[in-house]
């Protein structure tokens, strides 16, 4: 059980940033595509 | 089991921290979703004072009350409080609150971020209001911020825009914390299609943040640029175009309006099968109508931009494409039905609440298909239609649905049951005031008087007057809410475990209250 929740642990990391990412992805190409008109 | 590993035990099995700093450093998700809903219900109280404000106002033709500046902050703020500071915090705490219990987790993935999250609300939502003390007043462009209005705003502006940067990144990183915990915190035998829909609908609702919120932070940080910095992203003069910020703004905001409704279909999924004592007609067909409305959310943006002129194979794209949102909507009000039919049904609050959603969801449903047919918008754009249309899948829909949900797990969280006959009331003289409030307005908007304006011309008077008395009563009958709730958390008849007998879920294996730390062995799914 520790063992298991440990190795969750590091997967919820690694899917909070691959999730943040995509965020900041729609973030910056909002801005981009709006700065080509 | 070694010593070490029952020490480690011991020092898991902790109860919360004593006074104040319980609050300010809690990671357990109970506690972070019980400050989301209160949060969410005073601001909920506060914009609904302001909605008190303009109903005064519009009680009579005429200036009577407030100046229209004032008046015009009242509108804008209003929407924000409400959309930004009620609704979506009232969700995020129950997704806080339900979603651990209903997967089988301890808690969520990521219990820092998740303090985090809610922490940055207050400070986001007192910026916005301490615009109300600056030069130049709150924000008074309406909640759509569209330049070039906006950039004429006073002193307030970089503290609107940075209070939305604020409340996006709040959002954003409760999405990541319900997505990850999805995925990766299930109990055992827990399979995507064996989730309660109330974890479904939350999933979907996730995605929607993540694609959308960086949008409007984006569109915000462009209207900031293009004050401050010189640039012109939306100004005709320096080669940009204004209404580009309405794509983008509403290339955010439709989805948002989804984001307001799939956890409410979310809760009526739970709470009808309950009280008809039958399992949930359709599941699967609720899951995929719940994925096929968050997908064609996206591509109907520009239906709340028909008369700012575009080709008609725009217009008639936008209007199909919005019209067909209208059949997995169908779908499920079919199933919510359907799941009543022949059913054991009593009527205890929850339940009216849910039934109450049902219908008069679907009356703002029938007018927002009405709004979607591009040529006769062109006759409802920006009058009083809009507001009744909008209100009625918000208030009488998503409101409803997180009152309901209240009612429904408040035994759960409290260990006390809630006083029935006052909830009753409740819901009967909200229910009647607020269709006196909000249904007169189809009148008003069919016969054109136009949204946000203090005085009006003198045949708007009497639907008016009605709607203004509709909307006092329906304010004054909330604070009976939250009379019911308090009286709830003190005390009260004990609740079971199970609490309502045709409940469903692990949340229900649990006791009432459950322990500090939910699961902390996880239960075996079937």
């Amino acid at each position: 059980m520790e063992k298991n929740l440990e190795k969750k642990k590091k997967t919820n990391v690694i899917l909070a940033v691959v999730l943040g990412l995509v965020a900041l992805a729609f973030y910056v190409s909002g801005i981009y595509l709006s700065s080509r008109g | 089991m070694s010593t070490a590993t029952a020490a480690h035990d011991d020092h898991h099995d902790h109860g919360p921290a004593k006074g104040l700093m319980r609050w300010v450093t809690t990671t357990n998700h109970k506690d972070i979703g019980t400050m989301y809903l209160i949060f969410a219900l005073i601001m909920f109280l506060l914009g609904g004072a302001m909605a008190m404000v303009i109903r005064a106002e519009l009680f009579q033709p005429g200036l009577q009350l407030v100046d229209p500046q004032f008046f015009n902050s009242m509108t804008t703020v209003h929407a924000l409080l409400m959309i930004f500071g009620a609704v979506m915090p009232a969700f995020t705490g129950l997704a806080n609150l339900l979603i651990p219990m209903m997967v089988g987790a301890p808690d969520m993935a990521l219990p820092r971020m998740n303090n985090l999250s809610f922490w940055i609300l207050p400070f986001a939502f007192l910026m916005l209001l301490s615009t109300f003390f600056m030069q130049g007043g709150g924000p008074a462009g309406g909640w759509t911020l569209y330049p070039p209005l906006v950039l004429q705003y006073g002193d307030g502006f970089p503290f609107l825009i940075f209070s939305i940067h604020l409340m996006g990144l709040s959002s954003i990183m409760g999405s990541i914390n319900v997505i990850v915990t999805v995925f990766n915190m299930r109990a055992p035998g827990m399979t995507l299609m064996k989730m309660p829909l109330f974890v479904w609908t939350w999933l979907i609702t996730a995605y929607l943040l993540i694609a959308t919120m960086p949008v409007l932070a984006g569109a915000v940080t462009m209207l900031l640029t293009d004050k401050f910095a010189g640039t012109s992203f939306f100004s005709a003069a320096g080669g940009g175009d204004p209404v580009m910020f309405q794509h983008i703004f509403w290339f955010f905001a439709h989805p948002e309006v989804y984001i307001l409704i799939l956890p409410a279909f979310g809760i009526v999924s739970a709470i009808i099968p309950t009280f008809a004592r039958k399992p949930l007609f359709g599941y699967s067909s609720m899951v995929y109508a719940t994925a096929s409305i968050a997908f064609l959310s996206f591509i109907v943006w520009a239906h709340h931009m028909f008369t700012t002129g575009m080709p008609v194979a725009g217009e008639l794209f936008f209007m199909y494409a919005t019209m067909m949102i209208a059949v997995p909507t169908g779908v499920k009000v079919f199933n919510w039905v359907s799941t009543m039919w022949k059913g054991s049904m009593t009527f205890e609050t929850p339940m009216l609440f849910a039934v109450g959603f049902v219908i008069m969801f679907t009356i703002g449903g029938f007018s927002g298909l009405m709004l979607a047919i591009a040529p006769v918008d062109f006759q409802y754009h920006d009058t009083y239609f809009v507001v009744a249309h909008f209100h009625y899948v918000l208030v009488t829909g998503a409101i409803y649905a997180i009152m309901g949900g209240a009612y429904y797990w408040l035994p759960k969280w409290t260990g006390n049951m809630y006083n029935e006959k006052l909830g009753k009331f409740h819901f009967w003289i909200s229910t009647i005031s607020v269709n006196v409030l909000f249904f007169p307005q189809h009148f008003l908007g069919l016969a054109g008087m136009p949204r946000r304006i203090p005085d009006y011309a003198v045949q708007f008077a009497d639907w008016n007057l009605i709607s203004s008395l509709g909307g006092f009563v329906f304010g004054l009958s909330q604070l009976l809410f939250v009379y019911i709730v308090i009286k709830t958390i003190r005390g009260g008849e004990k609740a079971t475990d199970r609490v309502w007998e045709g409940a469903h879920g692990l949340e229900w294996t649990l006791p009432s209250p459950p322990p500090y730390h939910s699961f902390s062995e996880a239960p075996e799914v079937k």
